[in-house]
């Protein structure tokens, strides 16, 4: 009972198996969720997987069909009844930045705070474009700002009224990938400063790697796995996980004993057991840097591909049972391969990531 | 930029025609403005003295009227037929634009005819109340008000139709991050959408402001005096050229003022609109009762705008008009070809403009280009007293020279014959065509025109299959639009006809002054059936985008 009482006043936003839905097409199914206080959350996945539709219900623009969204153990949206957003004191930040183009970049930031007195107001609004560097740029207009400026500026808006939490629908894919790098370990340092939680939406690992402190990897309107990144890398909960998160293939394989399995390319050992019993048919993730080229190993395939990254290339090398592997070397490494040539690999692996075939 | 990726180095004579046309057509407005240096004589003081006050003021009034009016019918039903989703929500978003096939003098006929003393109206008020002349009130249609009214009820379309664009081109975003920041859907319109898409309706607004400045019939009509009544009177009654040309300048510089308006609004539209994408647009679904009042609010104006007046003149012209088949034929046969003709030589300049624009861009070209559509915002009066006094000039020389020649006597070749009419309707509706011509040809990219090269075609083999082909759909729209604006024209006509000569609208005119508003009837509606032809074209355009913006909610869904 305590301890139950001690989960909930912990979780800022709780959602219990809430479904929604456009029409005759269910986009959420079934998903949970709790975001703790100051804690920032990612909803990762591919487009169309209903991420930006959870973020939507989230905020209160869309009704839930069943379930049940609670902010601070308040109940927010359940079916047939849904709080007004504008009750429901949750910021939102838009790819598209959605500054209001028509006021100076203070007017936008004093926007949500009205009821505020003039001098709060005015001490709020600098205090908040200090916070994301622009006290410049008070009396300047949206348009004249860079994109990055903008989304900061955005940021800064949607933080004015002390929301309790922040939404962000893919706040940076709008950027080149030079500027989000550098913009993207800002808004988390914002975010923490202001010690307000978050929930973003992403389709890019990198992104929801350098801001969230727990990623939902979802797929087709549910939620795969509520875990930290290096749990979503290092133990992917689904086979979906373990394909869309990092660079990996998956091999063939049996079941030898509790620690141990037979592959295409020989006996994998791993340190802890994986969980499966001798003898099952299972696959085994081969992450991209799982693969070494080894000149001496006794196995090798054919190289079927090759990309070069500058510092680094890939490889595709196909098997002769036809499964395929990830291998990188770098570029100045002293062996080159060419498409059709031989490729000598060994697997170094700690722990070993299994799924039933 | 286009012409240098399509790096034609001939066709210099294409910009020497852009100038050409540039200078005769800017003929008129450069011989009234001038009219101000030659001089006050005594018929100004006059006119200074007793009514120029009247003019200002009346003219003012009459756009504040319309201003308000516009306003309040253009907005709401802008508002509601781009956010909201109910019942007969496409109906009425076409049906909000038919008053504009109405010139707003048919409207003013038809309404007096309604409303006056001997109108049915106030004929069954005194039959079922026993009161006679004088001993009730009754809204007198013949007023300035009136005519603020008449004007609003087929202006207001301007206002609504970039209204509405603007609520559509709002980005979803801004409303939700607005409703985020704590604010409802009310607050958040009149906070937010209204003052994002208010660049967008002062063009609206400064649209349907300069149409009541170029009115003549409805103010005639009702006996205000305005600007425009103002130049008629000076012109005929006074037979003062250079007066009525000065006070043609007086209006021109409140034109002048409403264009500055309007481009400075354009400007700020720029950084305005909203072009990111748009999210799946979450429409605001109506109750039933709210659509009720909903459709009470917008089917207003499509009612007295559109439905009252067309069902009386239908019903007029079918059960009550004397109607001579013989003349009206003749009529609406010389309407016919002077439209026709007016809107086939506007197309070609047009063309010739466009591809001067688009094969020698340069700042002579581009500015020759903009001065030769400065016309549509000229009231067709100061047209025609700018287009009378030089060609009346040029004639009596020409006179004077045959007859010092040849010895023959020679008619007023210009100024006494159609040609004076077309020079005026091209000053008029140039920049309409021009409009849709450019629009034709700015689809059609350079590299179009560069892959056709490549594949071996010469330039004239270009024109023929890929710029004709592409552009038909443009041409014609520009060629209805000009026949249709000139069949609706009136101020210019009655200036510049030649003696005899007569138009639907001119018929019409004519009949209603003599207050047989019954027989104006039939030409009436003639012009209003005509009219309704280009009002299907737009609303078929604007229907179309809700379609694209909700497929393309999907594709982001």
């Amino acid at each position: 009972m305590n301890a139950a009482l001690q989960l909930t006043s912990n979780n800022l936003l709780e959602l219990r198996d809430i479904c929604v839905g456009y029409g005759q097409q269910v986009v959420i199914n079934k998903v949970s969720l709790n975001i703790e206080k100051g804690e920032i959350g990612c909803l990762l996945g591919p487009s169309g997987c209903g991420k930006s539709t959870l973020l939507r219900a989230i905020a209160g623009f869309e009704p839930v069909r069943q379930g049940v969204i609670q902010l601070c153990t308040k109940t927010i949206s359940e079916t047939h009844n849904t709080l007004a957003p504008e009750h429901r004191n949750i910021g939102m930040v838009f790819q598209d930045v959605a500054l209001f183009p028509h006021l100076s970049i203070e007017q936008n930031v004093a926007f949500g705070i009205k009821k505020l007195a003039a001098a709060q107001r005015k001490e709020r609004v600098q205090q908040l474009l200090h916070l994301v560097g622009l006290s410049d740029s008070a009396k300047r207009y949206p348009h004249e700002l860079s994109g990055g400026q903008q989304q900061r500026i955005a940021l800064a808006r949607a933080l004015a009224p002390k929301p309790k939490l922040i939404l962000l629908d893919e706040p940076f894919s709008g950027l080149d990938a030079k500027l989000r790098e550098t913009l993207v370990p800002q808004v988390r340092d914002i975010l923490k400063q202001e010690q307000v939680s978050a929930l973003m939406v992403s389709h890019d690992q990198a992104e929801a790697f350098a801001i969230a402190d727990k990623i939902a990897v979802m797929h087709k309107g549910e939620i795969h796995q509520w875990d930290n990144a290096y749990n979503s890398y290092h133990r992917p909960a689904t086979k979906f996980v373990a394909s869309f998160i990092g660079k990996s293939k998956f091999l063939t394989a049996t079941t030898l004993c509790e620690h141990c399995i037979e592959t295409p390319l020989g006996k994998l050992e791993s340190k802890s057991p994986h969980g499966y019993t001798a003898g099952e048919k299972v696959e085994v993730l081969i992450r991209l840097d799982d693969v070494e080229h080894d000149p001496s190993a006794p196995h090798f395939g054919t190289v079927t591909q090759k990309n070069f990254h500058g510092s680094y290339f890939t490889y595709e090398i196909t098997l002769a049972d036809g499964s395929q592997l990830l291998c990188s070397t770098p570029a100045h490494y002293s062996f080159k391969h060419d498409i059709g040539d031989q490729f000598n690999i060994k697997l170094s692996m700690e722990h070993l990531v299994l799924f039933t075939r | 930029m286009i012409a240098k990726a399509l790096n034609y180095k001939t066709f210099n004579w294409l910009s020497g025609c852009a100038l050409l046309i540039a200078v005769t057509l800017s003929l008129p407005i450069f011989v009234v403005s001038s009219s101000i240096f030659s001089g006050f004589g005594p018929t100004w003081a006059h006119l200074a003295d007793t009514v120029l006050s009247d003019y200002v003021i009346n003219s003012l009034l009459l756009l504040l009227g319309v201003a308000t009016g516009s306003l309040l019918l253009g907005v709401p039903a802008a508002w509601f037929t781009s956010v909201c989703q109910f019942r007969g929500k496409n109906l009425l978003t076409w049906m909000l634009l038919l008053p504009l096939a109405f010139p707003a003098y048919i409207v003013a006929y038809t309404y007096t005819g309604l409303l006056d003393f001997a109108g049915p109206v106030q004929s069954f008020i005194r039959e079922v109340s026993g009161l006679r002349y004088g001993e009730y009130w009754f809204f007198e249609i013949r007023s300035l008000p009136g005519a603020a009214l008449m004007l609003t009820l087929v202006l207001y379309p301007y206002v609504y139709l970039l209204a509405r664009a603007a609520f559509l081109q709002q980005s979803t975003n801004s409303l939700e991050v607005c409703r985020t920041l704590g604010y409802n859907r009310w607050q958040s319109f009149f906070h937010l959408s209204l003052p994002m898409a208010r660049p967008a309706i002062i063009a609206g607004l400064t649209l349907a402001l300069m149409e009541t400045l170029a009115d003549y019939g409805t103010v005639q009509f009702f006996g205000v005096s305005t600007f425009t009544t103002g130049i008629f009177r000076t012109f005929y009654g006074l037979g003062d050229a250079t007066a009525a040309a000065q006070l043609a300048s007086l209006l021109l510089t409140f034109v002048a003022v409403l264009i500055i308006l309007e481009r400075y609004s354009r400007r700020q539209n720029r950084y305005h609109s909203n072009s990111e994408q748009r999210a799946a647009a979450a429409l605001i679904q109506l109750s039933k009762k709210d659509t009720c009042y909903v459709w009470l609010i917008c089917f207003t104006p499509i009612l007295f705008g559109f439905v009252i007046p067309a069902a009386v003149l239908g019903y007029w012209s079918v059960a009550e008009a004397v109607f001579e088949a013989r003349s009206f034929f003749s009529l609406a046969w010389n309407s016919f070809y002077l439209a026709f003709s007016a809107a086939i030589i506007a197309v070609l300049l047009s063309l010739l403009l466009a591809y001067a624009k688009r094969l020698k861009s340069n700042p002579l070209v581009i500015s020759a280009v903009t001065v030769s559509g400065l016309g549509y915002a000229l009231p067709g009066t100061i047209i025609a007293i700018g287009i009378i006094i030089p060609l009346a000039w040029l004639d009596h020389r020409l006179i004077d020279a045959f007859d010092w020649l040849f010895d023959v006597e020679v008619g007023l070749i210009f100024s006494g014959s159609l040609f004076a009419l077309l020079f005026a309707y091209t000053v008029r509706f140039l920049a309409v065509s021009m409009g849709a011509v450019q629009t034709g040809l700015d689809k059609i990219k350079p590299n179009i025109d560069n892959a056709a090269r490549s594949l071996g075609n010469t330039n004239a083999k270009v024109l023929q299959l890929i710029h004709i082909p592409l552009m038909r759909s443009s041409l014609l729209t520009a060629l209805l639009i000009v026949f249709v604006d000139v069949l609706k024209e009136l101020p210019a006509t009655l200036i510049l006809r030649p003696f005899n000569f007569n138009t639907l609208a001119v018929h019409a005119f004519e009949l209603a002054s003599d207050e047989r508003l019954i027989d104006a009837a039939p030409a009436s509606l003639m012009i209003v059936a005509v009219g309704l032809l280009p009002v299907i074209l737009l609303s078929r355009s604007i229907s179309k985008r809700p379609a694209i913006s909700s497929a393309q909610g999907n594709q982001k869904q």
